[in-house]
């Protein structure tokens, strides 16, 4: 299992350095000289261009400066500085990122905590009406952006009701509204639907109705052996869905004035920061591999199928636990 | 029928009818059967696939699917109570503990998450309230008396072949010794060289508990070998029924001939197999009179009249076919 572990992390620095090739040299294409950002607003001499491209290093061939960027990433961990305003792109990911990761993990807590009890609850009674308005419930959210509901919270919760504050970061009530935006914007909905076609599936197989031949209670048919063979795939979701509320906490911050990856990047964007959307999008995919690693591992806690071929791999012959 | 003879009977089934819904469409399952099981004894449901057999058997532990089925009628006695009456907790109680089912495909039946020794000692913890060691060591014990090694109890459904995970069904089924055991096609799945051991298995775990048993198959060779009585299912109809001898020895129904004689004998030499020709017919349609004359060699007008009532030939030997009584005064 360790083996497995390490091997799988050794196999994430290829990917990850495909990533960073793939955006530094998209953002090498990008219109718009660095050096002239760089110098920010007014008129420059050409003089000045020049000698600012000379300072950044901008002259040098596009291999060596991609050898560099790729040597200080690998070495030092070591995304560069901002070429707006020269802070260090380390320092800012590491204030900014918790305040990210907070609305990620709460996200994908309320998906859960409410998508898969919904999930199950409709699979379970599938095609009545319970279920048929949970669809077109889910079906309306569904269709709904996250920053399109982050702004109807907003209006009803902040503004109308003065419940929650509506910008900021603070205490844990300042972290309830863009949770909910990105949780219901950013696939609630779906991942209920998800759920419920992962537990029909099931519900409908020969080990549930084995299961129910045994004189089990439904409950203990549901819980006890329809869940268990139905979470793979869910886990599987979950852990996109991780990604995808990663990538929605940046547009919610905006909303919500949160002082996360996302308005950074946004800025970063918008003032064609290169270093900075490079490193932060590089970033953002190391995350995001990390929480694929870890959905894989869950799997070999639920199905011990899974468990044994990761173990297979290290164990030569023999019935052997790990 | 006295209240004596109504005791005596484990399992009495009464104009079963069974139809499933497919789309806009009716299918008649399972259309009028009525069907009698004493303490011990083994009944073959003999037909092909199709015929509606597992349906009659599901219906028993009232185990068909919810979004299926249009309706289900009829009575099922099983000691005197009627199973199609009794509430969702007393119908838990009966399943696995009285009456229980050997599935087709052991490959699917199992739980692939929980270990075999588990799934087995499931039934034991919910209907006798033994302790998880208790019920675990009962597993253990279930699991040797299929021929599985006691320390395999642990593993999981995937590092068992096929054989052995229809050992484990077995086991599951007869860990709480049931009184009726339904086994649905249950050497099927299995390779040939497999199925005899299995089926020696199920006979032999069968008179050591002395459980009654109702055998789903369309091999006339494994009815042969276990079964007191058969019941010939086509088209959702008993076709002939009889005691085994009945059926082997003097088949009335041009249907059980037709699967005698697509039997291949090892005594003569044909390059070709008589089949019965043609196909079951069309499932979503009721029509009036014999089902099968569409396929059978003595068809003639007078079956399209056919009042589809069975017709006893001999003491406890019945036919659904109006030849049947001529062809034995002939």
């Amino acid at each position: 299992m360790i083996r497995y572990v390490v091997k799988r992390l050794v196999i994430l620095i290829p990917t990850l350095l495909v990533v960073a090739i793939i955006m530094f040299t998209l953002m090498d294409f990008v219109p718009g000289d660095p050096a002239v950002i760089a110098l920010g607003s007014g008129n420059h001499t050409q003089e000045e261009i020049e000698l600012k491209r000379e300072s950044m290093g901008l002259n040098k061939p596009y291999i060596t400066r991609l050898g560099e960027y790729i040597g200080n990433l690998v070495f030092h961990f070591d995304f560069g500085t901002s070429i707006v305003d020269g802070t260090q792109i380390k320092t800012a990911i590491s204030d900014r990122f918790p305040n990210t990761l907070k609305i990620a993990i709460g996200s994908i807590l309320v998906t859960i905590i409410v998508g898969l009890p919904l999930g199950i609850r409709t699979a379970v009674r599938a095609n009545t009406w319970e279920d048929k308005i949970a669809l077109f419930v889910t079906l309306l959210l569904d269709c709904m952006p996250s920053f399109w509901v982050g702004l109807l919270l907003v209006l009803l919760f902040a503004l109308k009701l003065g419940w929650f504050p509506s910008s900021g970061v603070g205490g844990l009530k300042y972290f309830v509204l863009p949770v909910i935006a990105n949780s219901l914007g950013g696939g609630l909905a779906g991942f209920t639907r998800q759920t419920r076609a992962s537990m029909l599936e099931v519900i409908r197989s020969d080990l549930v109705t084995m299961a129910r031949s045994k004189g089990l209670s439904e409950r203990e048919v549901i819980y006890g052996h329809a869940l268990p063979n139905a979470l793979i795939p869910i886990i599987t979701i979950v852990g996109m869905r991780f990604g995808q509320m990663l990538g929605g906490a940046t547009i919610i911050e905006v909303i919500f004035s949160i002082p996360g990856l996302g308005p950074y990047l946004v800025n970063g964007i918008g003032s064609q920061d290169y270093t900075v959307v490079t490193g932060g999008i590089i970033f953002i995919a190391f995350a995001f591999a990390i929480i694929m690693l870890l959905t894989d591992l869950v799997y070999a806690f639920v199905d011990p199928r899974i468990k044994a071929q990761y173990v297979a791999r290290n164990r030569k012959g023999g019935r052997k636990d790990e | 029928m006295s209240e004596e003879n109504k005791k005596k009977k484990l399992l009495e089934v009464k104009n079963l009818n069974v139809r499933y819904k497919s789309g806009q469409a009716t299918v008649y399952a399972v259309n009028g059967i009525s069907l009698e099981l004493e303490k011990g004894q083994t009944l073959g449901l003999v037909g092909e696939t199709g015929a509606g057999k597992t349906t009659i058997a599901k219906s028993i532990l009232r185990i068909l699917p919810d979004y299926a089925v249009e309706t289900l009628e009829g009575e099922i006695y099983y000691e005197g109570k009627d199973i199609l009456k009794l509430s969702d907790k007393e119908l838990q109680s009966l399943r696995g503990h009285e009456i229980s089912m050997i599935f087709q495909d052991p490959m699917t039946a199992l739980n692939p998450v929980k270990t075999v020794s588990s799934q087995i000692a499931e039934g034991d913890r919910k209907h006798h309230g033994c302790s998880r060691a208790e019920a675990n060591q009962k597993a253990v014990e279930m699991l040797e008396m299929v021929g599985i090694p006691g320390e395999r109890a642990d593993e999981y459904p995937h590092q068992f072949s096929g054989g052995m995970k229809q050992r484990v069904v077995i086991a599951m089924a007869m860990a709480c010794s049931p009184k009726l055991l339904i086994a649905d096609e249950p050497t099927t799945a299995l390779d040939v060289t497999i199925q005899a051991q299995v089926l020696d298995l199920i006979k032999n775990v069968k008179e050591e508990i002395g459980t009654a048993m109702l055998l789903i198959t369309h091999d006339l060779g494994v009815v042969a070998e276990v079964c007191d009585k058969v019941c010939v299912i086509y088209a959702g109809r008993i076709v002939e029924s009889g005691s085994k001898e009945d059926i082997f020895d003097k088949p009335s129904h041009p249907y059980t001939q037709g699967l005698f004689a697509a039997l291949p004998d090892l005594d003569k030499d044909v390059d070709r197999l008589t089949p019965i020709e043609g196909l079951l017919p069309d499932p979503t349609v009721l029509e009036d009179g014999c089902a099968f004359r569409s396929r059978c060699p003595h068809a003639c007008h007078a079956c399209r009249e056919f009042d589809n009532e069975l017709r006893e030939l001999a003491p406890g030997h019945y036919t659904r076919c109006w030849r049947g009584l001529q062809d034995r005064e002939d």
